[in-house]
Order: C-alpha cells, then sequence, then structure tokens
C-alpha cells in the first residue's frame, strides 16, 4: 500500500511538474527562440549598417584625398616640377645634392609638405614623366640621391605607371615597399602645364593608421570590428583584435570573402580568421566604380557571436530559476493532493486486489464523498455486485456449456458415423447403380428381344384366332351331331316306355294267368278225386304263369338298364350339349381372347419400345446417378473430415467449458 | 341275341324236368291256397276257398269296425271284406291288398283283402304242427295251425266267424 501511495504521489507530482513547466518550458523555447532571432536580426542589421557606412566613409575619404590630388597637379605644381628638373640638372647629369636643387626643394617643400600633412598624407612624391626620375618627397629627403633605383618594386613604381597608362588620379592597392618592408597604398594624379601636357606624376601614400582610425570609430562593442580584403583574400587593415600589423600578411579566407568577391553582399555567421563564430556582414568596397581601378577591397563588419548572445544566455537562466520555483511549488501541492486522494483510493484498492485474486463477496465501505473519488467507491461497489452476480451467471451456464459441450461431442461422434454409414451407403449405392447400370443394359437388350418375340407372338396369336374360328366351326358340327343324337335318345325313350307298357301288360296276363290257375286248381281240388289231373293242368298253368310272370320280371329288370342307360344317354346328351355350348362360348371367349391378346401383344410391342427408349434414358440417367454419387462420395468424405475437424472443435469446445468451469469456480461469488 | 334267348328257354326246360309237385308223390293231409297278407304267408284249405278275384271296388260300412273294410260285387253276390292284417298282427303293415281270397262255408262267405296269390298246393301231415304256444289273442284263435316254415293256415270258420251277418264272433 506504502508503494502504490508513493506510486500515486509520485505520478501526481509528475503530472503536476508537467502540466506546469511544460507551458513554461514552451513559451521559454518560443521567447528564447524569438528574442534570440531578434537579437541576431539586431546585430545583423547593426554589422550590414556598419559595413555600409564605413564603406561610405573610406570612399568619401579616398574621392577626397584623391580630388585634391588632381587640383594640385595643376600648373603651379607642373612649374614646380620644372624648377625641380631644371635645378636637378646640371651638365646633363641629375644630382640632387646639388645646391641649386636643394634650393628649389626649399622653394617646392612648404607647399608639398602642407598638403601632405593638410590631406593626412604619410609621404607626397613627384616623379618626372619624361624620365621617371623621383624629383621630390616629402617623407625621404634623403633618398633622393639614391637616384631611381630604390623606386622599383616600390608602391610608387606601381602608381606611377597607372597614372602614366591612365592619364588622370588613380589608386594603387597596397604593395610592400622593398626599402622599407611595409605594406604601403599610393593614390597619385598627372601634373599638368598650362598646355595640358602631363609632365610629371604626383604620389601621395596613405596614412594606414587614418584608415584604421576610419575603420573604428563608431565601435559599441567589445569584439566589433571592420575589417578591409583584398581581392586576393589577405587582410589590407590592421585588425584590433590581433597584435600584430595584418595588412598584406594575414589571410582571410572564408565563406564570406568568396561570396564578396563575386561582387555580392550579405551576413553570415562564420568562423573568423582566429577560429572564432562571429555574425557577419560583407560586400565590396566598389572601388572600380569610383576609382576606375583594377582591383577591389571588400568591407567585412563583423562581431563574435558570444557577445551577441550574452542576453539570449541571461534569459534563459531567468528562465531556469523561474522553473526551478515553480516546480517546488508543484512539488508541495502535489504532495498535498496526493496524500488527499490516495487514502480512499488505497482502500479501493485494496478491496479490488481481493476481488483481483477472485473473492467477489467482499464489502465496499461506500464513503459519503460527493468527488469523483467518492463516485468511484460506489461505482466500483456497484461494479462488484454486477461482477459477483454475472460470476454466478457465468459459473451456472458454464455448467449448461460443459453439459452442451459433452453433448455436442456425443451428438458430433453420432454424426461421424452417420457420416461414415452414408460413406458405406453410398458406396454401396455406387455399386449398385453400376448394377442397376449393367441392369437397364440387360433390360434394353432383354426389350430388344422382347420386341422380336412379340412380333413372333402376334403372328402365333393370328394362327390362334384363325384356328379358335376352325374350332368353332367344328364345335358347330358337333353341336348339330349332339342334336341329331339327343333325338335318337329321346325316340329310344319313349320306345323304352312302349315296352315297360308291354310288359306291364304281359305281366298283368301273368298274374291272370296265375289267378287262374289257382281258381282251377280250387275247383280241382274241390272236385276231389277226379279233379287231381286236372289240378296238375292247373298246377302246370300256374307255373306257366309263374315263368311268364319271372321272364316279365327280368325283361323288366333289363328294360330298367336301357331305361337307366337312355336316361344318362340322355343327361350325358344334355351335357354334351350343354358343354358344347359352354365350347362353343368358350372357343368364342378364346377368339375374343386372342383379339384381345393381338391387341395387348400390338401395345406390348409398343410399351417395348416404349420400354427400349426408357431404358435407353435410363442408361443415360444411372450415368449422371453415378456421377451424381461420386459428387455425394467426395462430399461424404469431405462431410466426413468436417466431421472430423467438427469433432476435434467440440472436443475443445468441451475442454474450453471445463476450462472456464474450472476458472470461474475459483470465484467466490 | 338268339343264342341267349335260347339259353333262357333251355335253362327253364331243366328246371320243369328236375322239379316234382309234392302233392303229386305223396297223399296231402290238406290242400291250400297260399297267398300274403304284409310279409306274412297264410293259406286257408282249398275246400273252404271259393275263388280267388282281383279286388274291385270296396264300398265302405258306416258303423263297421277297423276289421270290416266295407263290401264288394264278386260276379253279382255283394260280400264283405276283411282285412286281417289288424287282426292277426301281421309284421310289416305295408300292404297292396290287390286280390280278394272268397271263402265259403255253407251259406257262408267272406272275401279276405290278400297282397299276392302264390299258389295252391298241398300240406303234408308231418309239416302241420298245432298253433304255436307263443301266439295268443285273436290271432291265435283264427289260426287253425302253422307249418314248420312259417305258413300259417287259417281256420276258416273263424274267419267266416268275423262276419257279423253269419252270427258269428260279433
Amino acid at each position: 500500500m506504502r508503494h502504490l501511495k508513493m506510486n500515486l504521489t509520485g505520478k501526481l507530482i509528475a503530472e503536476f511538474l508537467l502540466i506546469a513547466l511544460v507551458p513554461l518550458a514552451l513559451v521559454s523555447a518560443i521567447g528564447f527562440s524569438i528574442i534570440r532571432t531578434a537579437l541576431l536580426n539586431s546585430a545583423f542589421e547593426a554589422r550590414a549598417k556598419d559595413r555600409i557606412l564605413k564603406t561610405a566613409w573610406i570612399l568619401q575619404y579616398l574621392g577626397d584625398r584623391m580630388a585634391n590630388l588632381g587640383v594640385l597637379g595643376g600648373s603651379e605644381t607642373a612649374a614646380a616640377v620644372e624648377q625641380l628638373r631644371a635645378a636637378g640638372t646640371a651638365a646633363g647629369r641629375w644630382s640632387a645634392r646639388s645646391d641649386a636643387y636643394q634650393a628649389a626643394y626649399d622653394r617646392v617643400d612648404p607647399r608639398l609638405r602642407g598638403f601632405a600633412v593638410a590631406n593626412g598624407f604619410v609621404d607626397v612624391a613627384l616623379v618626372d614623366a619624361a624620365g621617371g626620375r623621383l624629383l621630390y618627397t616629402s617623407a625621404h629627403r634623403e633618398d633622393l640621391e639614391a637616384g631611381p633605383g630604390p623606386m622599383e618594386g616600390s608602391g610608387l613604381t606601381g602608381i606611377v605607371a597607372l597614372v602614366t597608362a591612365a592619364q588622370k588620379p588613380t589608386l594603387a592597392d597596397y604593395a610592400v615597399s622593398e626599402a622599407s618592408g611595409a605594406p604601403a597604398a599610393y593614390m597619385g594624379a598627372p601634373v599638368r602645364d598650362q598646355r595640358g601636357v602631363m609632365v610629371a606624376v604626383l604620389a601621395a601614400q596613405l596614412d594606414d593608421s587614418a584608415i584604421q582610425a576610419l575603420m573604428d570609430s563608431g565601435r559599441l562593442n567589445d569584439t566589433s570590428e571592420c575589417q578591409l580584403i583584398g581581392d586576393d583574400e589577405i587582410m589590407r587593415s590592421n585588425s584590433r583584435l590581433v597584435g600584430e600589423p595584418t595588412i598584406l600578411s594575414r589571410r582571410v579566407s572564408t565563406a564570406a570573402v568568396e561570396g564578396a568577391l563575386k561582387g555580392t553582399s550579405g551576413t553570415a555567421v562564420l568562423k573568423d580568421s582566429r577560429g572564432v563564430m562571429a555574425l557577419m556582414s560583407f560586400g565590396p568596397v566598389g572601388l572600380p566604380a569610383a576609382f576606375a581601378t583594377a582591383f577591389d577591397w571588400i568591407m567585412v563588419s563583423k562581431i563574435d557571436e558570444q557577445e551577441t548572445m550574452i542576453d539570449v544566455r541571461r534569459l534563459a537562466l531567468a528562465v531556469a530559476v523561474i522553473a526551478a520555483v515553480v516546480a517546488a511549488i508543484v512539488v508541495a501541492a502535489g504532495l498535498i493532493a496526493a496524500r488527499r486522494m490516495a487514502r480512499p483510493i488505497k482502500e479501493v484498492a485494496r478491496q479490488a486486489a481481493l476481488v483481483g485474486a477472485g473473492d467477489l463477496t467482499v464489502q465496499i465501505p461506500v464513503s459519503g464523498r460527493s468527488d469523483e473519488i467518492g463516485t468511484l467507491t460506489r461505482v466500483f461497489a456497484e461494479v462488484v455486485r454486477n461482477l459477483s452476480k454475472q460470476t454466478r451467471q457465468i459459473q451456472e451456464a458454464s455448467g449448461v456449456l460443459a453439459s452442451s459441450s459433452t453433448e455436442i461431442s456425443t451428438t458430433v461422434a453420432q454424426l461421424a458415423a452417420s457420416i461414415t454409414e452414408t460413406t458405406g451407403s453410398v458406396n454401396e449405392t455406387t455399386t449398385t447403380m453400376e448394377e442397376l447400370r449393367q441392369t437397364t443394359r440387360v433390360a434394353t437388350d432383354k426389350a430388344q428381344a422382347i420386341a422380336l418375340d412379340t412380333q413372333q407372338t402376334s403372328d402365333v396369336s393370328q394362327s390362334g384366332i384363325a384356328a379358335v374360328e376352325e374350332t368353332l366351326q367344328h364345335i358347330e358340327r358337333i353341336g348339330r351331331q349332339m342334336g341329331v343324337i339327343t333325338d335318337a335318345i329321346t325316340r329310344l325313350n319313349e320306345q323304352g316306355q312302349a315296352i315297360g307298357e308291354i310288359i306291364a301288360t304281359v305281366n298283368d296276363f301273368a298274374g291272370q294267368s296265375n289267378l287262374l290257375a289257382v281258381n282251377a286248381a280250387i275247383e280241382a281240388a274241390r272236385a276231389g278225386d277226379e279233379g287231381k289231373g286236372f289240378a296238375v293242368v292247373a298246377d302246370e298253368i300256374r307255373r306257366l304263369a309263374e315263368q311268364s310272370r319271372q321272364a316279365t320280371q327280368q325283361v323288366q329288370g333289363i328294360l330298367h338298364e336301357v331305361q337307366r342307360g337312355v336316361a344318362a344317354a340322355v343327361l350325358a346328351a344334355e351335357q354334351g350339349t350343354r358343354i358344347v355350348e359352354a365350347g362353343t362360348q368358350q372357343a368364342r371367349q378364346t377368339g375374343d381372347a386372342l383379339h384381345a391378346l393381338a391387341g395387348s401383344i400390338e401395345r406390348t410391342a409398343q410399351a417395348v419400345s416404349q420400354i427400349s427408349a426408357s431404358s435407353q434414358e435410363m442408361t443415360v440417367g444411372v450415368g449422371q446417378v453415378t456421377e451424381a454419387m461420386g459428387s455425394i462420395q467426395q462430399s461424404s468424405e469431405q462431410n466426413a473430415q468436417g466431421a472430423g475437424q467438427l469433432e476435434a472443435a467440440a472436443r475443445n469446445l468441451r475442454e474450453l467449458g471445463i476450462e472456464l468451469q474450472e476458472l470461474v469456480g475459483a470465484l467466490k461469488a | 341275341m338268339g343264342r341267349a334267348r335260347q339259353e333262357i328257354l333251355d335253362g327253364r326246360a331243366r328246371e320243369l324236368a328236375r322239379r316234382q309237385s309234392p302233392g303229386a308223390s305223396e297223399d296231402p293231409a290238406m290242400r291250400v291256397v297260399e297267398f300274403t297278407i304284409g310279409a306274412g304267408r297264410y293259406a286257408v284249405e282249398s275246400v273252404f276257398a271259393a275263388e280267388v278275384v282281383p279286388v274291385g271296388p270296396v264300398t265302405p260300412l258306416a258303423r263297421a269296425g277297423a276289421l270290416l273294410v266295407g263290401v264288394t260285387n264278386v260276379r253279382g253276390r255283394i260280400l264283405p271284406v276283411v282285412d286281417l292284417r289288424a287282426l292277426v298282427d301281421a309284421p310289416g303293415a305295408h300292404a297292396t291288398g290287390r286280390y280278394l281270397v272268397v271263402l265259403r262255408n255253407g251259406g257262408a262267405e267272406l272275401a279276405i283283402l290278400a297282397d299276392e296269390i302264390l299258389s295252391e298246393h298241398g300240406l303234408a301231415r308231418e309239416q302241420i304242427q298245432g298253433p304255436l304256444p307263443a301266439l295268443c289273442g285273436r290271432r291265435r284263435e283264427l289260426l287253425r295251425c302253422v307249418t314248420a316254415d312259417g305258413l300259417a293256415v287259417l281256420d276258416p270258420e273263424r274267419v267266416l266267424a268275423l262276419d257279423p251277418g253269419n252270427g258269428g264272433m260279433a
């Protein structure tokens, strides 16, 4: 719990710090950036102004002196040149040591020296245009005797050549004087007489310190300076930041110099010749445009970046101090807030840990707080109650799921068995279809054979119809014969009855004879002895009557036999007649039946042809069914695979249900 | 046909030649007329038998008994007709009654209804036996004797006495 509290406190403090310091940091960063940019811009602007100002000053300084030099090169100086030339030349030979020359020098000297002082030149010299001889120099009077030698290779020689070539005032770049070994820059102008002919060249050496004073004037900062650089990237001014002279000795090779040499001007932050980062404004001075020189100088105004950024650094320090104070306040506030919020959350967390361990029967103490923490406690209690209820439902559901999954497994097993049976049945059906196909082929063959047989049977039935008609004729003849026989028997019966009557008559005769004989015997007996003979006769008569009677009885018996025979014959004849009639009827029925049979055979033939056609269609149909059974077989196999997968799925489901049961069982709801 | 007929005739001739009349060879004790009533054989002495005739129309008499059937006309004489079947307990009551045996003794006459008239012949003395003791009643009274072969000889006087007109037993 301690850990939780610390965590919560730390988090709150961190969040507070984040909330407080991020805007501060953002504002600081933005302000820092804006101020830095503004300072940089301001510094750049100051450098640019400085450079432009110094450029203008340099140009004006040079231009003023150039104009003064041109004015000095007028006829008065030409006369002075003439005097010096004449005084120095004695007996056709130049000598500076002559008194005449010295006198001429002294006459000329004040004016020219005054000019040099007034214009701040180090030296003013006159060089004879005709022979190139040095006629006058204000700074090096002792050198005049040396003749033309010392002039060679010096800056004086260069300006003389330039003026001679240009025939007008001009400027020469710094060059190292062989005499002094120091760099020197000259400007020169032609000296013309009244006819306008150039008689000499007036040359003046520029004062480096004066130029340096120009460059350093108006300086406000510790590290700012202006530099003049030649187009050979070597400085033409002395740097005040470098302890030694830098003219024609220090090379300044920076991107700013290269850009300015191409005629462009601009600003940049670059390492200067000392290797220090500096803000620079650079640009060409414009000597060719102003004085028609063949060279140009570059003006660079620079200041060390470190000095420029000193205000920015102060700002950063102030921001850091403010941030530290704010952070301290925020930490204090965070501690107080965390202490106030942690206690109820700690209690809820302890209950939540119990819930997390699976005990859903915990009682959450509901505090009376109306803020979000109170809401949290109440909602958490509600959640636990709901969770408990849902867990009980899940327990019940998991039980149902387990039993259902078991049933599904059983069902799937049955399904698999059914599919196996189906596969077997399909195989059997396929086999049966094959047999059926063969059977159908046999049936087709049989149907064709039956068609042939039916034709033959039709012929036979036609023959049968003819035979039946013939039989009918025969039976009619037999019937007629039976009629004759019946008539004959009837007559015979009548005759037998006549014989019976005759026999009765004879029998009656016999009886009467017997009676007569008995009566005669009675008479004879009554007559006594006389009647004995008569008695014998009577007895004989009586015997005769008796024999007659016996004979008639025999005849009667025979007649009875005859009559029985006749009766039987009559019966037989009647039966015969009936039989003949029945035979006739039977033959007619047979004929009808044969006709019907012929019709049936015809229809049978049609049916057989239909059967043949149907059998062929059936063969096609059986083929299709066989293909369909093949498809069904494939489907069954796929079903079997599917059932296997289903079985596995059901098993997984069951295991899942068991796991779910175990999981939920671990909960106390 | 002719051959069979000859054989029959020959047979009859041999029968005649072999048989001899019993009355002719011996002196009989009496001569009787034998007839049948039903199944029983009866006889009367020929001296008392007037004649035998076929039965004619018999007229039934009112108030006559079962014994007296009626009266009939025989050759102009009206004779009573008796049926002995009821009297002699003749077995086999079926009878045709086609003949009449007329008895006469003196002036008394009576006709007995008979089924068949068999013959008139003599009876030897040894044949005659007394009335059978087994017989009883009126039948015993009517019989004169019985032969060994079961022939019952009627006593004519007693039979004639059956007629009430003769002043007999009635």
